[in-house]
């Protein structure tokens, strides 16, 4: 299984003080996302200011990590170098339970292609990728009941 | 609709050869060629142009870490202002500049600059080309910053896998499959041959049958190497005057009707042209099937009410397709076919030249290459001008361009007739 995403050399982020809360909780093997205080607005990537009521007041909140897969791919040709070395790998957006488009990206690494549908429930999972940095992931949901509607 | 005389119309339009990296001159040389060849078949002098504009980007520029454009790359890779200005003269200029949107939003400033007064000819240009010598637009990080700290970790970057999950989301949700993808390309091909112009019919003039399209390798599923535009090097220039210069041109006019336009940013729908569309954060809804449909849907009511036109009015449409998907949200964003149908609106001869409405009939990116809308302008242009040549659609009154992707597009009518 060398040439699987498992065995990819990644990019390491470099966070800064808008990323660090993301990639600090990572290493907690938490998922933490930038929320806005004013109207509750989820965001994801983190930003500045909230997009839907312009507020400044962000902060990071724990969410549960279950989540859908909006849509997926399997990705054979590559313009990222490191991981032209690999084999065919998914990229997935899955998109979390707490706010409908609420999506993260990730590679459901360790999960069968055969079993990437749209719509299945998927947790969170968290890989160290080298330099003490953790890079959350996601898998199919092992739990009956995953939890959750949009609110 | 009596008040919706055209102000302004497109009287010339020019070309450069399209290759692939194997032209014997440079993309600057290029870009000359083709604003030479657009100012003088409008017919006028250098020295009567005093507008122009252009996009900015290079096509393998992304945003994120790599580089945009500079000085070093001007006359290389792109083709700046200040480069045709140097080249051609222009004694008489009094308005240019560049933006960060496709072709068919320069066309939309040089439309406002003539309409506003701001100057009498406009010439606009997109010159595209790429680095030679290296993979297409490889990037070899160790490190990540900014939003790239989201996508990158994953292997996520770059037009196909991004274009492919629009496309995952729309196959599984509506039972669109590649056999249906298959006819659709193998017709842009078959009309970018008849065009005569582009990469395939310059260089390669191959069909490309329905068996080649279902046996080609994978990009990114369910995107195979064909539903991806090839890279090119080339340029297409426009000379745009006021709606009233037309009877002094020596063949017909594209007459600019209308435009809307529209972006999918972090804030959701938006109707204006979002300025840096390019480097938006890359997990917007940019990707996303659904808020693609619903900014179609805002950016077509604007259309229909700015030209006073219905979808059964166009002749003929230019859907964006530098990744086959793309056109299909064009399709059913704009109303010409119903949500989830544009798979099966396709078949059956519908879209072909002499059907319903035949759409890309210069076969547009895929058929042209990487031009970045030029193709889809260019055609829309030379259908309402009447010398689409083997191509032209009979009656062909409104022609339609949609020449970007749907999440940061734009969509512009041209009329055969001042109206
Ligand atoms: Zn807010």
């Amino acid at each position: 299984m060398s040439n699987t995403i498992e065995s990819a050399a990644r990019p390491i982020p470099v966070p800064s003080d808008l990323t660090r809360p993301y990639w600090d909780a990572a290493k907690e093997h938490r998922l933490d996302i930038q929320r806005c205080q004013e109207c509750s607005y989820f965001i994801h990537v983190p930003l500045l200011r909230c997009p839907r009521c312009d507020s400044a007041a962000l902060a990071y909140e724990p969410v549960s990590g279950n989540g859908t897969i909006y849509s997926y791919t399997s990705v054979h040709d590559t313009r990222v170098k490191s991981f032209q070395a690999i084999g065919p790998f998914i990229v997935a957006h899955v998109e979390l339970v707490e706010q409908l488009g609420l999506k993260i990206t990730c590679n459901l690494s360790g999960t069968d292609p055969a079993d990437v549908k749209i719509g299945a429930p998927v947790e969170v999972i968290f890989l160290p990728i080298g330099e003490g940095m953790v890079l959350p992931d996601f898998k199919l949901a092992t739990l009956a009941e995953t939890g959750g509607t949009h609110d | 609709m009596t008040d919706k005389k055209a102000k302004v119309a497109v009287l010339g339009i020019g070309y450069s050869k399209i290759s692939r990296g194997n032209s014997t001159q440079s993309l600057g040389a290029d870009a000359v060629e083709a604003c030479r060849a657009a100012i003088s078949d409008a017919g006028i002098g250098v020295e009567e142009v005093d507008g122009i504009t252009t996009y900015k980007y290079r096509p393998d520029y992304y945003g994120g870490s790599t580089a945009a454009p500079d000085e070093s790359v001007d006359g290389v890779l792109v083709a700046s202002p200040q480069y045709i200005w140097k080249h051609l003269g222009f004694p008489n200029l009094r308005w240019g500049e560049w933006n960060d949107k496709f072709v068919g939003s320069s066309l939309i400033e040089a439309h406002n600059a003539i309409a506003g007064g701001a100057c009498r000819y406009a010439l606009v240009w997109r010159a595209c080309g790429f680095e030679q010598g290296i993979r297409y637009g490889n990037i070899d990080p160790d490190r990540v910053t900014g939003n790239d700290e989201f996508t990158l970790p994953y292997g996520a970057y770059g037009g196909p896998p991004l274009l492919a999950l629009l496309a995952q989301r729309y196959f599984d949700g509506y039972g669109a499959t590649r056999a249906h993808m298959a006819t659709f390309i193998s017709m842009t091909r078959k009309n970018a041959l008849l065009s005569g112009r582009g990469y395939w019919a310059e260089n390669r003039p191959e069909q490309l049958s329905v068996a080649d399209y279902m046996a080609a390798r994978m990009i990114s599923s369910p995107l195979c190497l064909y539903d991806c535009d090839i890279p090119v090097q080339g340029c297409a220039a426009y000379l745009l005057g006021p709606a009233e210069a037309a009877q002094d041109v020596p063949h017909g006019s594209a007459f600019i009707k209308g435009f809307a336009q529209g972006y999918l940013g972090p804030g959701g729908v938006q109707t204006f042209l979002h300025s840096g569309g390019r480097a938006r954060p890359p997990l917007d809804d940019g990707y996303a099937w659904e808020p693609n449909l619903e900014l179609g849907r805002r950016i077509a009511s604007n259309l229909w009410a700015a030209t006073g036109l219905t979808p059964k009015d166009i002749s003929t449409a230019n859907l964006y397709d530098g990744f086959s998907i793309i056109a299909w949200s064009w399709l059913e964003g704009l109303g010409f076919c119903g949500e989830g149908e544009a798979f099966e609106f396709v078949q059956d001869g519908r879209v072909e030249i002499g059907g319903e409405l035949p759409i890309n009939t210069s076969g547009g990116n895929l058929g042209e290459g990487r031009m970045h809308g030029a193709p889809h302008v260019s055609e829309a242009i030379y259908q309402a001008m009447g010398r689409a040549g083997e191509r032209q659609v009979k009656d062909a009154r409104y022609t339609l361009a949609a020449p970007d992707r749907l999440a940061v597009g734009q969509a512009i009518v041209f009329s055969s007739e001042p109206d």
